[in-house]
């Protein structure tokens, strides 16, 4: 029912010491596309107003890009959730990990190591979430929303390992221009790295 | 025209000021101009509010007389503007009017002045300029730079004072125009002189079927409207040191509506009728006390009414409907004393009442504002070298507090023929009552802007009944709002070359602080954005403006300008200098980094405006005949869409930044050309033809006040009893 393409490309960094003993850290680069964060399902025949909303999240696992069923929501087993423009963590009210984020303002490439003094947000309450609106920007005459260039999340999962994500279109199949009666919204493309050593490097 | 099209903007800029510097020099060779000096001894009122030679004025300033009116046939006030150097008329969406742009700077900003009485009646800080006719204008004069030390507040950025005929001689004129979009313009000036007293009564009627840039939508893009003027001039002259004055103008307007309503999913087919009455009468008496000293007390009241009603065509119930009423009326003294040969102090002081009433503020109560001020003004002739005017103004408004407005202007001769000027003055605009009790509900479009006056309760009532989701901005530092600022420059020359000849140079700075943004305040439970005012922004505009007026015997004239314009945002040049701007590309995602040289500026402005104007009169045989073109370089529409009688119009920002930069899509750059052709015989029955847009461009989302190309003809009778 649900499909997402998933496009994995493994960038392995191989930090050797010692010819008898090579630590292989792997640092997952990935981009996923069309994540749906409860879409429409139907149109109004006369209006032609989408319809159909399910109001539920979709949760997602950042360290084997997986989505993971609403069952497992009071669960570990996920990081990060989607539904609509609202992205929620695993974390204060949202769920029992303990996850947290802040929104970096750079470039995605640039961000090689994340701050000793960040501080990561939780989701305190349906008002202040880690993750909150400064991502993206709404225009209401043509009804689009546009994730803002520039804006990096860096994540803490949670079981504690750090990502960094970046979103690239609200839209089914990322248009380069969007529009709001042709094209679907509520559908992510993003991209982001994980480090699964626990360190807060990206490289 | 294709030709042109591949033309980038700055090689066509390149190219158009190579091409000025060449004429000049072949110009130069011509050495026998025509003897009759028309700039110098101009007399000049706006600019000091006293009479001055035009050469003596040390401001920047542009005045465009009946003649040229007259020889390009344009019969409304936004189309002479429209070609002058440096000034733009910016298109607004949604059809609610245009506005003028001076030195880059916002419509809200320049003050429009009838006989140096304020034209009321904005709509989102837009005057609309086609309610003006130009058949009796004497001339019009434009002051650029801030004036607030005269004029207070709106002055900001300049003044247009557009000047009206006083009777010289008994005559009556009639003139009648016929263009494209069976369009009409009939005009008739009479004057009556009897000794003392004087009387001149102006009629004009205008009528236009509008016109449509999207033939396949349902209605027009401007429906077809109609409107009259009715101005009275008196004066009685008890003696010459007491002078009796009366001027009273009406104008109605009507428009028939039926047009396409684009909100969200929703399109609604709409009609209805909307009106605009605006009324002013203006006594005044002038003393001579002495040789000295003159006093002229004066009373301006205006009233502007307007009236939409709009029904869904469908259903035949209402849509929309929205009164406006506002007043303002003002006594004012003002006093002038020749002081000595060389120095002249004027000073006045007066009181301005104004109100608004609309359906657009909550509960449509009346709203009052008063502003008390006091000016004065000393003006220097110095060894016949130095020009000096220095001036200061208090205004004291009862919602916004005070505000002191300095100005000093200065004008050397370095000889005959070169003079330098520079001025620097301070300028500010209250808010709009707007911005305090606005009360505006799209429920459509999902947004509400309310007032900051209004926000408060709105707030209170919201989260009350639990409808608020999240505040975005602390509304207690909401408060007050204060009066917008400006801070200017400007500093150029004129240098006369040779008899009705002359090159003008001046560069211009505006640093503006405080302007009004809208801000979003909070977000619904509905997912609605609520929006309000505050002073955030920071900006400037800078740039040159140079223009050459050539004159050559034969009755041809040659006028040659430019303007270079730089507009920025302050806030968003730190940021990009802190490195925190960026850009995403539409198709491959990727982000980059906006340089400060990336930035384009602030949008609804070109880098380059060039005008060509020739102006040939044959007084043997009594014709003459215009060409003018005007170029515009490539701009920016707007950060989010919008959209023209129900067509999308696109965000000119297609990297997601919301600001201008080079990787955005751009308005591209384009001229338009006016010609006019004209005979009159028998002294006093004139025939004339014209063009504007005479290559049809065409550009009808991104500049839905461009019609095509319009065909016009022009008949003029004058019938007059002393010749002079």
């Amino acid at each position: 029912m649900i499909t997402y393409a998933m496009l994995l490309s493994v960038a392995c960094f191989v930090t050797s010491c010692t010819d008898d003993d090579p630590v292989i850290i792997p640092i997952f680069s990935v981009s996923i596309e069309n994540l749906p964060a409860d879409p429409a399902t139907g149109y109004d025949p006369v209006t032609g107003a989408p319809t159909g909303y399910k109001n539920l999240f979709t949760f997602f696992r950042f360290s084997d890009s997986t989505l993971v069923p609403t069952s497992d929501s009071a669960s570990n087993k996920w990081d990060i959730a989607f539904k609509s423009s609202t992205i929620i963590l695993n974390s204060g009210i949202s769920g029992p990990g303990n996850a947290g984020a802040f929104v970096y303002n750079g470039l995605f490439s640039e961000l090689k190591t994340i701050p000793q003094d960040s501080v990561f947000r939780s989701d305190v309450t349906a008002t202040q979430y880690a993750i909150g609106k400064s991502w993206y920007n709404y225009d209401p005459a043509a009804m689009i929303l546009t994730p803002k260039p520039g804006k990096v999340f860096v994540i803490k999962t949670a079981n504690n390992k750090y990502v960094k994500m970046e979103i690239l279109s609200y839209y089914k199949d990322s248009p380069a221009n969007p529009n709001a009666f042709v094209d679907q919204a509520r559908y992510y493309s993003f991209r982001y790295v994980y480090q699964p050593d626990g360190s807060k490097k990206f490289e | 025209m294709g030709y042109f099209n591949h033309l980038t903007t700055v090689n066509f800029a390149l190219l158009m000021r190579i091409l000025t510097f060449l004429v000049l020099i072949v110009l130069q060779l011509d050495l026998q101009a025509q003897k009759d000096s028309i700039h110098l001894d101009e007399v000049i009122i706006t600019a000091t509010k006293t009479l001055r030679s035009l050469a003596s004025v040390p401001m920047p300033m542009t005045v465009i007389k009946a003649k040229e009116i007259a020889l390009t046939g344009t019969s409304r006030l936004q189309d002479i503007l429209s070609e002058q150097n440096g000034l733009t008329i910016v298109p607004q969406i949604n059809g609610f009017g245009n506005g003028l742009q001076m030195q880059g700077l916002n419509p809200d900003y320049t003050m429009i002045l009838i006989d140096g009485e304020p034209l009321i009646g904005r709509f989102t800080g837009n005057m609309e300029l086609n309610r003006v006719t130009l058949a009796n204008i004497r001339k019009i004069e434009i002051v650029k730079g801030p004036s607030s030390s005269l004029y207070g507040s709106e002055a900001l950025g300049g003044v247009v004072n557009i000047i009206t005929k006083s009777p010289e001689y008994n005559k009556l004129q009639l003139g009648l125009k016929y263009a494209s979009h069976q369009t009409m313009d009939a005009s008739v000036d009479a004057n009556y002189l009897n000794g003392k007293w004087s009387l001149s009564l102006f009629g004009n009627h205008y009528r236009t079927d509008g016109f449509d840039l999207f033939p396949d939508i349902f209605g027009q893009t401007i429906s077809p409207y109609n409107n009259s003027t009715l101005q009275l001039k008196s004066k009685y002259e008890f003696s010459e040191k007491h002078i009796l004055q009366l001027c009273g103008k009406a104008f109605y307007e009507y428009q028939d509506n039926l047009y396409q309503v684009v909100s969200g999913q929703d399109s609604i087919k709409v009609s209805g009728t909307s009106t605009i009455r605006d009324f002013s009468l203006n006594p005044s008496y002038k003393i001579k006390l002495g040789e000295k000293v003159y006093v002229n007390t004066s009373v301006y009241g205006s009233l502007y009414h307007t009236d939409t009603r709009l029904i869904k065509n469908e259903t035949g119930k209402t849509y929309y409907t929205d009164t406006f009423q506002q007043t303002f009326l003002r006594p004012e003294i003002q006093t002038s004393c020749y002081y000595s040969k060389n120095q002249k102090w004027t000073a006045g002081l007066g009181i301005a009442l104004e109100s608004v009433e609309t359906s657009r503020y909550a509960d449509a109560q009346k709203r009052n504002q008063h502003t008390k001020y006091v000016f004065a003004q000393h003006e220097w002739s110095l060894n016949n070298k130095w020009e000096i005017v220095t001036g200061l103004r208090y205004d004291d408004n009862t919602i916004y507090g005070s505000q002191w407005s300095p100005k000093l202007a200065a004008q050397y001769s370095w000889s005959d023929k070169l003079k330098l000027k520079t001025s620097v003055g301070t300028g500010f605009k209250s808010p709009d009552f707007r911005y305090l009790y606005l009360n505006f509900r799209n429920a459509a479009a999902g947004y509400s802007v309310f007032g900051t006056n209004e926000l408060k309760s709105q707030i209170d009532e919201l989260t009350q009944k639990g409808e608020i989701l999240q505040l975005l901005y602390d509304v207690n530092s909401i408060g007050k709002l204060s009066a917008e600022k400006s801070f200017a420059i400007n500093a150029g020359f004129q240098y006369f070359y040779k008899d009705g000849c002359h090159i003008d140079f001046n560069f211009f700075r505006n640093d503006l602080d405080g302007l009004i943004e809208s801000q979003a305040i909070a977000l619904t439970t509905n997912l609605k954005t609520i929006y309000s005012y505050a002073n955030i922004k920071k900006a400037f505009t800078q740039g040159f403006e140079f223009g050459i007026s050539h004159r050559l015997i034969n009755g041809l004239q040659i006028d040659l300008s430019s303007q270079i314009l730089y507009a920025r945002d302050k806030e968003v040049l730190d940021n990009i200098n802190a490195g925190l701007v960026f850009g995403r590309d539409p198709v491959t995602k990727e982000s980059y980094r906006i340089d400060k040289s990336d930035y384009f500026g602030l949008y609804n402005r070109s880098r380059h405006t060039e005008t060509i104007k020739l102006f040939y009169e044959n007084a043997k045989h009594q014709w003459n005949a215009s060409l003018r073109v005007i170029y515009k370089s490539k701009f920016g529409i707007s950060a989010t869409a919008g959209s023209v009688q129900g067509a999308i119009r696109p965000s000119s920002d297609i990297n997601g930044n919301s600001i201008l930069d080079r990787y955005d899509s751009f308005v591209e750059g384009y001229f338009l050309c006016n010609a006019s052709i004209a005979k009159t015989f028998f002294k006093n029955l004139t025939f004339q033809m014209g063009v504007e847009n005479a290559f049809d461009y065409k550009d009808p989302a991104s500049i839905p006040n461009l019609q095509g190309r319009i065909l016009f003809i022009n008949v003029n009778y004058k019938l007059f009893k002393n010749n002079n």
